[in-house]
């Protein structure tokens, strides 16, 4: 009986450091008359504070994976629980509540180009409601943490690939979120940029503490940021694990190990 | 260019301008947030922002197409029988505004729906992934992205009503077009009336153009040298 009460409080502590939760997960779409199999029985579990990445080939259901965390998707199958809810039965009221605590970080950046700066980076704020005065003033701390507070009045249009993802990592940061969604935040770089942002990120999770997951081809990205990386292979999971340890396991794996997936 | 006229034909051709503008800015006073509306449904359906109702945006739709297909003399003359039940005349004033309303809603609502569509699709995203609800996915997503290309749409649409506005002399609606076609035109010492008045067209179109390029290019911050 002791031993019931013990396992029981360890899962419920387990369960309070659990961010997202998918048990069971499936994802079909029709093409041209075929259904496609996206995602097959996907279960894995994120801890508050982890960095995890996602990493495969193209067309093994990364995108639609991380479509389903960041609630842009739902699930077909399975369950998915994100800071204890089950998002497969909550209300539309709700799941909004639940994409305040989030924020995304996409590839092509994704600036509004007739905004300058400062209300690119203020603009998650503006949408809460909050005050002109109190965002704009969150937004320059914010532009002074990613190094461009020099930039707050330019357009977007004069950035480079890398200051425009600086932008777009301050304005994600703005609502202080408990979940960070990277969408293969350094492929368009160059390589001394992509590095200067990954250090970025690393500097973000230190200082923010934010829960991040990270989908990329790139495994150098992957092996630099993450604490745990999911493989995914043929739509499935092909292996989960710390970094560290997959690491180790690489042998044999020279094809996901090699430089780009 | 004034003084080529007689003190009646520029009395004639004073009427005849404030007309047209009266037609043109009471039409586009209809047209430009009808047409807006209308023009932002069918391209937030067809990117399948919304979904509910489907039907209703489809049927719109076809009737927008409609509208655009058919010539615009056809197309006054078609409605005839509603403006006279609507507003006990055909002719006139308000069977032309009606005609003109008509065509400048289906035209906006196109040249909107096609400047949405153009808009960068992973702004919708961006707009989801922060919460926005659909007013804020308009007000502060879509609205910024596109209103330079509206202001262009809405200059065309303008220009386009501009050049219908001179046949709406046929069902009674006066203007530049009468004066330099009826009064000017068929009229044998009336050719100047008819020159000066296409020269008035002309610079109106002209205005008109240039101030929707100025302001569009002021809005538009994706051109570097902003």
């Amino acid at each position: 009986m002791r031993n019931i009460v013990y396992i029981i409080d360890k899962m419920r502590k387990e369960g309070d450091q659990s961010m997202i939760e998918l048990k069971g997960v499936r994802k079909s779409f029709t093409a041209k008359g075929n259904i496609v199999h996206a995602l097959n029985d996907i279960s894995l579990k994120i801890n508050q504070g982890e960095v995890f990445g996602i990493i495969g080939k193209s067309g093994v259901g990364k995108s639609t994976l991380l479509k389903i965390l960041s609630l842009a998707m739902r699930p077909d199958q399975g369950h998915y629980f994100l800071l204890g809810k089950d998002v497969t039965e909550i209300t539309h009221k709700e799941k909004k509540q639940l994409l305040l605590e989030t924020s995304f970080i996409y590839q092509g950046f994704s600036l509004l180009y007739n905004l300058n700066v400062l209300d690119n980076v203020s603009l998650p704020l503006k949408l809460r409601g909050v005050s002109k005065e109190e965002r704009y003033k969150k937004a320059k701390e914010m532009l002074e943490f990613v190094g461009l507070s020099a930039k707050i009045d330019d357009y977007p249009i004069t950035l480079s690939g890398g200051e425009a993802q600086r932008i777009a990592i301050a304005r994600a940061l703005i609502t202080n979120p408990k979940l960070l969604f990277l969408d293969e935040p350094t492929s368009a770089l160059d390589e001394q940029t992509a590095y200067d942002i990954l250090k970025l990120i690393k500097k973000t999770h230190e200082a923010f503490k934010p829960t991040i997951v990270l989908v990329s081809h790139q495994m150098q990205t992957i092996q630099y940021l993450c604490d745990k990386v999911m493989v995914l292979k043929d739509n499935k999971i092909d292996r989960i694990g710390p970094i560290k340890k997959l690491d180790k396991l690489s042998t044999g794996y020279d094809a996901l190990w090699g430089d780009n997936l | 260019m004034m003084l080529l006229l007689n003190a009646t034909e520029q009395a004639q051709i004073i009427k005849a301008s404030l007309e047209t503008l009266n037609l043109l800015l009471v039409s586009a006073l209809v047209s430009l947030p009808i047409g807006t509306i209308i023009g932002m449904l069918l391209a937030l359906y067809e990117k399948r922002i919304f979904n509910k109702h489907r039907w209703l945006i489809q049927i719109l739709s076809v009737i927008v197409s409609i509208v655009r297909s058919i010539p615009f003399v056809l197309l006054m003359v078609i409605i005839i029988p509603f403006s006279f039940n609507t507003f006990g005349t055909s002719i006139g004033y308000m069977p032309s505004i009606l005609s003109l309303s008509l065509i400048g809603i289906a035209t906006v609502s196109r040249l909107v729906e096609q400047s949405v569509i153009d808009m960068n699709p992973t702004i919708y995203d961006l707009a989801y992934s922060m919460g926005a609800s659909k007013y804020q996915l308009f007000k502060e997503f879509i609205f910024i992205e596109v209103r330079s290309s509206l202001i262009l749409a809405y200059t065309s649409s303008l220009v386009s009503l501009l050049a219908y506005s001179s046949v709406v002399y046929i069902i009674g609606g006066g203007g530049l077009g009468y004066t330099a076609i009826q009064i000017g035109y068929y009229s044998p010492v009336g050719k100047t009336l008819m020159w000066v008045s296409t020269i008035l067209m002309i610079i109106i179109v002209q205005i008109v153009q240039l101030l929707g390029n100025i302001l569009a290019n002021y809005l538009n911050k994706k051109k570097r040298g902003h």
